[in-house]
């Protein structure tokens, strides 16, 4: 018998629809099983856009990507896809891949050989090198690269070339989150996993559209919402979206003022006897941020901190704030998510150590349910940046530049001088591309992504990389970075190439390569020692015949440390769903609360009866902060009134690089837009669609009006995404002073229709 | 012409209302509430593009939708016919 091509396509549709959902297939025809069988083959890998880390199958046929499936194996989404993951494999082959070196000759980019490319950028940095030194150049490099390339570029340029100016674009998204994890708890990275949503009665979501961003983790809080009827979630967010939908709570505060409500939250949590007295004993210190001080002196410092005091900064209602933190106190279990709207900050660690605080008091942490857990904006900014040693204060494996001793073992395992990895952090991203501008770096290698769109302040910031011997190593042309390049490399993408991607919850996941590289492009890491062997540094590099030799090697870094990752092996990840690191070794199944009992690291005999030891602090115990409530850098004034504030929509992430190829996702937003709120518009004589005028103190933007319910009265909102449209000409670049995260979050501005 | 499935999970018990409610949407056929609120949706359409339309559409006026996950697409022009073994 014979089926038409449309019953066979509605079959395959419900197929896979049940199967994503873990139901039995709707259709059971042999139809299906063959067809799919026989012509596609599927490879295990994870999306490549946000931090969440979701399994997915690339199905290759006749050598050509084929289709995108969830994995319905993968613990993190169960089968689930977002809009975004759903159109991956189209981008493998979009119509703007970059298949050749391009060199620029006579003020054009001009297509150009490998080796032409490659001699000219060994050249020329090795010029730099020997007439300025190695401060003088630079890498800029991604949380979307995989961990091995980072891995190599870490190890080119702080460990041979000589400079510790090796930074990621993490730097603008999660560096604050870094800043808390290391100052409160000792050591980077969230204690628990995905696995505590399906145990949290409460979660209180600050500075977070997770329905929009993370639209997988929302969907985890919509099941453990309907799974346990008591589960409450509580939102402190300037806007509605549609993370509303699920919150019982909403305390939609002035942007840039959340810190006192922190403050106000704790204080009600000790006032009305919420606290875990034996915990906070255990381990628990108190500072101000410069001096150890007392549990009594913490309190009186907290005594400002009234909820009326709170709501008034936030332009909140008290009781609100009162209420909040009961159903923190009462609930059994609680865990906190937060995301850019916390980081993306001048007061990013001092917020994400505030969130730590709650966790602390109440001893919320370290046992089923309970978490202050960060989420992440990128796909391996954890596992790539934060764990192989992307920042210019950090080595690999959690280690710091400035430790003596760690820079021995890394140089050691580098096979170079312990006197060349310099024991001062480098230029973070905001000071590298200023330092650039100002002519004191003379060339830069930006691997996987495009500071000419997402740098704040970018009128200050272009002038700079223009003048600078630019090297793009990019899967795409043109982005807004590529367009100023002097050499463009041609890189494999997803897909085209294996390595290891890490999430949000410390797991670390295989991508396996399915597809040879779109045509002359090479994967990444073949590039850098490429460039490691023309500056003559071949010996150090000669040893890597793939990503595999690099993993290895990276295992080694990771040995003994609190992110050990001995037991993950390629092989080991090949064949499973990802592991969460502490793994020492090949039969340790991966850590779900680090610091408690569980953790391999966890030591018994110092902790005694203690239920957390916090073994990344001298003395066990993590840190609760009494710090000021900073408020914004750029607080409105007469002549800006207006709150500006920037993030994202569900169908594109970050500049469009690769979402804007794909012209599905590019229609359901088509224009940029600024959200005004609906009184606003009124006042100032805007209508929905009527063009507006935004300036801020560094430029001037003109986008479409959006006229709707979402932003509080005296804020507007831009999505960042389009190219066409620079948003960032209007944001701030005063960085927190801890992570040196910019202040995307908060501005002032005008508004005006134009 | 395009064929495309998703699963569109609702507020608690507001599936049935919202399956119902889905079946007046033009190009749009249910086939079923599973394990609680989720639907199974699949969409007939002459563009790729009106997933991702159709996806933002739900969500913005269906008040008990919380989200939309796309499984499958594909195109019914590129094999005529297929034999079934």
């Amino acid at each position: 018998m014979s089926i038409s091509r449309r019953n066979f396509l509605k079959a395959s549709a419900l197929t896979a629809a049940a199967a994503a959902i873990g139901v039995e297939p709707l259709h059971k025809s042999s139809v299906l099983a063959a067809a799919v069988q026989e012509s596609v083959v599927w490879y295990k890998s994870v999306c490549r856009f946000c931090g969440v880390g979701c399994g997915v199958m690339l199905g290759v046929k006749d050598g050509k990507p084929f289709g995108i499936k969830g994995d319905k194996e993968c613990p993190v989404n169960k089968g689930l896809l977002c809009v975004k993951g759903f159109y991956l494999h189209r981008m493998i082959t979009a119509k703007n891949r970059l298949l050749h070196p391009l060199v620029r000759k006579n003020g054009k980019l001009e297509k150009a050989s490998w080796d032409e490319a490659m001699d000219l950028v060994a050249s020329r940095f090795k010029e730099i090198l020997e007439k300025d030194g190695p401060n003088a150049l630079a890498y800029y490099g991604s949380g979307q690269a995989q961990t091995e390339e980072t891995y190599l570029a870490q190890r080119l340029f702080k460990g041979y070339i000589g400079t510790n100016n090796a930074d990621g674009n993490p730097r603008l998204c999660m560096a604050s989150a870094v800043g808390g994890y290391t100052t409160s708890f000792g050591a980077d990275e969230p204690i628990g996993t995905y696995k505590d949503i399906e145990h949290c009665n409460l979660f209180l979501i600050i500075g977070s559209n997770t329905a929009e961003a993370h639209p997988v983790i929302f969907d985890l809080l919509v099941q453990r919402k309907k799974d346990s009827p008591s589960c409450k979630i509580i939102f402190i967010d300037p806007r509605k979206t549609p993370t509303n939908r699920i919150v019982d709570l909403h305390l939609q505060v002035k942007p840039g003022y959340d810190l006192a409500i922190m403050h106000a939250i704790a204080r009600q949590l000790i006032k009305d006897g919420y606290t875990d007295e034996q915990f906070i004993k255990d381990s628990v210190n108190f500072s101000n941020g410069k001096d150890p001080i007392t549990y009594d002196d913490y309190k009186a410092f907290l005594e400002k901190y009234t909820p009326e005091y709170a709501a008034e900064q936030a332009d909140i209602n008290p009781a609100d704030i009162v209420k909040a933190a009961r159903m923190f106190g009462e609930s059994p279990t609680a865990m906190t998510m937060w995301c850019m709207g916390v980081n993306q900050r001048v007061a990013g660690v001092f917020l994400n150590n505030l969130i730590h605080n709650i966790h602390l008091l109440t001893g919320k942490l370290g046992k089923p349910g309970c978490d202050s857990f960060s989420l992440t904006g990128q796909p391996n900014a954890c596992g790539g940046v934060r764990e192989a040693g992307g920042l210019c204060h950090i080595l690999p494996g959690h280690r710091l530049v400035a430790n003596e001793q760690h820079r021995k073992v890394v140089a050691e395992i580098w096979k170079t001088s312990p006197d060349k990895i310099q024991p001062t952090p480098g230029k973070h991203t905001v000071a590298m591309f200023g330092a650039a501008a100002k002519g004191e770096i003379k060339g830069m290698y930006i691997l996987c992504t495009n500071p000419a769109q997402s740098l704040p302040n970018l009128n200050k910031y272009i002038p700079g990389m223009k003048d600078t011997f630019l090297v793009v190593a990019e899967s795409f042309y043109p982005t807004e970075t590529s367009k100023i390049a002097d050499v463009v490399l041609p890189v494999a993408f997803w897909g085209e190439k294996e390595g290891v991607y890490g999430c949000t919850e410390r797991r670390s996941q295989h991508l396996a390569k399915a597809l040879n590289p779109s045509g002359e492009s090479r994967w990444d890491g073949d590039v850098i020692v490429d460039l490691a062997k023309r500056m003559g540094y071949g010996k150090g590099f000669e040893h890597f015949k793939g990503p595999e030799d690099v993993w290895s090697e990276y295992q080694k870094t990771t040995a003994g440390t609190d992110m050990d990752l001995s037991g993950a092996t390629y092989d080991r990840l090949k064949k499973v769903r990802g592991l969460t690191w502490p793994v020492p070794d090949t039969s340790h199944p991966g850590t779900w609360h680090r610091f408690t009992e569980g953790d391999p690291y966890f030591p018994k005999d110092k902790a005694g009866n203690r239920r957390m030891y916090f073994y990344a602090k001298p003395d066990g115990k993590a840190v609760i902060f009494a710090r000021p409530d900073k408020g914004p850098e750029e607080p409105v004034s007469a002549e800006y009134p207006v709150v500006l504030t920037t993030g994202r929509i569900l169908e594109q992430w970050h500049t469009m690089t690769m979402t804007g190829q794909i012209p599905e996702l590019v229609r359901a937003n088509p224009v940029p837009y600024a959200e005004l709120n609906p009184d606003d518009a009124k006042l100032w004589g805007i209508k929905n669609r009527d063009k507006v005028k935004i300036i801020t103190r560094r430029g001037l933007l003109t986008v479409k009006a959006k006229v709707i319910d979402r932003t509080r009265k005296g804020t507007i909102f831009i999505p960042w995404h389009w190219p066409e449209s620079l948003t960032n000409i209007l944001t701030i670049d005063a960085v927190d002073p801890g992570s040196f995260e910019p202040e995307y979050k908060v501005a002032a501005c005008q508004v005006a229709k134009a | 012409m395009i064929i495309a499935s998703m699963i569109v999970t609702t507020q608690k018990g507001m599936a049935e209302e919202v399956a119902l409610q889905l079946k007046r949407v033009p190009n749009l056929t249910t086939h079923g509430v599973y394990k609680g609120d989720n639907i199974i949706v699949v969409m007939e359409a002459e563009k790729e593009e009106e997933l991702v339309n159709m996806s933002r559409y739900l969500m913005n006026e269906f008040e008990d939708i919380l989200g939309t996950y796309p499984t499958f697409m594909a195109s019914e022009d590129e094999v005529d016919e297929i034999e079934e073994k």
